[in-house]
């Protein structure tokens, strides 16, 4: 569906993408991670034709976005990180000229009594993102949640097969989040999507598939799930319970099966101790019971678990956002 | 290029931007027709009036223009604009329209000066009509370098100051300048490419086909330009 090979980008002396290649396959959702600044929004706008690379190609369903422009474009719906909007059209009007825009075409004559095809296709469209009840409303005077989803509409307007979501939920507010998380889960269904995120839990929620960017450079390319899995290591456990910490290290150090035992000192305080043990096999069951033997009180056990942060910071390099800026001043 | 044009000709009508082009030009209009063809040169000649307009147009022209493609840039709406499925040149054909159209309208407000001309006197049918396709033409000049410079910023006063200082300088080198030039090539050759100068044919009732040509080959570089400016910036 979507092929993207050897992407090379520079803003003057500034490389910010090099030799991207990726491809995303129809129906898929891909999540693309990354700090700010690592080159998403970049890529973003080069796969919908807006900037052009250096170097390497484009083909979207196999219709290169430089050679036939035109016929690409209209396979794609484009939500860029600041959404396009007019802030002197009213939401009807603005997706209005949106349909016309993309030459869409569909019967705009009313039956007697009935929606027209268009007009059922944008109220449809506004259904799903919620935004009938601001319709006849001025986008200037909407809130910034609103005039997202106004965006996101725009985007799904002609129902292309294709869409490229730049940082879809941001300014929503929590609950507006899930709406539209489940939204993008249900327009996978249907769509390729392509979506953005520099939060990760949004990612690892909706999309199948993750590349994390850094740099310019794809630091990691992989079905989420399997990603997680490679770091989640099953033989990493997590302790957490009352008493002292040198205490617990000697109960549990001595069980069979358990290679070395790290208190995590950021986690202990006077209370309780947090310990994490690495074993050579699954030994829950032997340290639980030493430790009700011992009566000690457990306040929390079990596997250490990564989340997709944790493997973010491990690519990214615990490097923060100045980290970035700083390279760029270099 | 109809979306675009329609979107560009109701944000003129539903903006103050639209009115006061349209107010101003129809008051300096007035103004000018009242003191040149009712007062001093008690005229039937509406192109008299017509090329003084083409000096408040200095000022006019680059409202008009000054937004056209800066504030797609300031507004990131031109993000949507170039990953529509429509290419660069029918969006900013569409926007030349839309800003001629309004040049049009504008006209329309003077035609109550031409019934005067015809009560009081005999103004001519060509005569007239050549004044007006001259007036067109030239704005159509101005409009097209006044998206130019819009394309070339994402600051709408920039732009606009810009627009006027273009205009004043292609006018003070036409008026101030080519007439004391003393190499008759040089005069030629500059005279030749004068945007005035070519309006005068126009204002004398010759309708000249060159002129025509010119005028329509100037507007259409222009447009090209745009053309240009608006897609290399993918390259930058």
């Amino acid at each position: 569906m979507i092929e993207i090979s050897n992407l090379t980008k520079s803003f003057g002396k500034h490389k910010v993408l090099d030799n991207i290649t990726f491809r995303v396959g129809e129906g898929e959702v891909l999540g693309f991670l990354g700090a700010n600044g690592a080159g998403k929004s970049t890529t973003m706008n080069i796969i919908t034709g807006y900037l052009s690379s250096n170097e390497g190609k484009v083909l979207i369903n196999g219709i290169n976005i430089l050679e036939e422009p035109e016929k690409a474009k209209k396979l794609i719906g484009y939500l860029p990180e600041q959404p396009p909007l007019y802030l002197n059209m009213t939401v009807s009007e603005y997706l209005d000229f949106v349909y016309q825009l993309k030459g869409i075409k569909l019967n705009e004559k009313a039956e007697k009594g009935e929606k027209s095809e268009k007009q059922q296709h944008i109220e449809e469209i506004c259904e799903m993102c919620g935004i009938t009840g601001v319709y006849k409303r001025l986008i200037g005077n909407l809130s910034k949640g609103y005039r997202q989803r106004v965006g996101l509409a725009q985007a799904l307007i002609g129902n292309p097969e294709v869409l490229i979501l730049d940082e879809p939920t941001v300014g929503l507010d929590p609950v507006q989040i899930i709406e539209i998380r489940n939204l993008i889960r249900e327009l996978g269904k249907k769509h390729t999507v392509i979506l953005s995120s520099h939060i990760l839990s949004e990612v690892s929620a909706i999309c199948e598939k993750v590349i994390i960017i850094h740099n310019g450079r794809i630091a990691a390319a992989s079905v989420t799930d399997k990603l997680i899995k490679e770091f989640q290591d099953s033989n990493r456990l997590r302790l957490t319970a009352e008493g002292d910490a040198q205490e617990l290290v000697k109960t549990v150090s001595v069980i069979y099966g358990v290679d070395s035992v790290e208190i995590d000192e950021t986690k202990t305080n006077s209370s309780a101790a947090e310990i994490i043990i690495r074993t050579s096999k699954d030994v829950r069951g032997p340290i639980m019971s030493r430790l009700v033997e011992k009566n000690i009180g457990v306040i929390n056990f079990g596997l250490d678990t990564v989340s997709l942060e944790d493997i973010f910071l491990k690519y990214v390099g615990g490097e923060s956002d100045e980290g970035s800026i700083q390279e760029r001043a270099e | 290029m109809k979306a675009v044009y329609k979107r560009e000709l109701n944000s003129y009508l539903n903006n103050p931007m639209g009115y006061v082009f349209l107010g101003i030009f129809v008051l300096f209009f007035s103004v000018i027709f009242c003191y040149i063809n009712l007062y001093s040169l008690v005229s039937s000649n509406i192109s008299y009036t017509f090329s003084y307009m083409i000096y408040a147009m200095l000022v006019l022209m680059p409202l008009l223009t000054m937004r056209l493609m800066s504030e797609e840039k300031a507004q990131k709406t031109d993000q949507l604009l170039l990953t529509a499925p429509v290419k660069a040149s029918s969006i900013i054909l569409g926007k030349f329209f839309a800003a001629m159209t309004l040049v049009l309208l504008a006209l329309v407000f003077t035609l109550p000066h031409i019934v005067i001309l015809v009560i009081q006197g005999n103004p001519g049918f060509l005569v007239t009509l050549l004044a007006y396709i001259g007036f067109i033409l030239y704005s159509s000049v101005y409009v097209s370098i006044g998206i130019f410079i819009s394309s070339l910023t994402e600051n709408q006063v920039i732009s606009a100051v810009l627009t006027f200082a273009i205009f004043m300088g292609l006018l003070a080198l036409e008026i101030l300048f080519v007439p004391g030039i003393q190499s008759p090539t040089l005069y030629k050759i500059l005279s030749g490419i004068s945007f005035a100068s070519r309006y005068s044919d126009f204002s004398m009732g010759v309708f000249n086909l060159t002129s025509l040509v010119y005028y329509a080959s100037a507007a259409f570089l222009f447009l090209f330009f745009t053309v240009r400016v608006t897609e290399k910036r993918r390259w930058a």
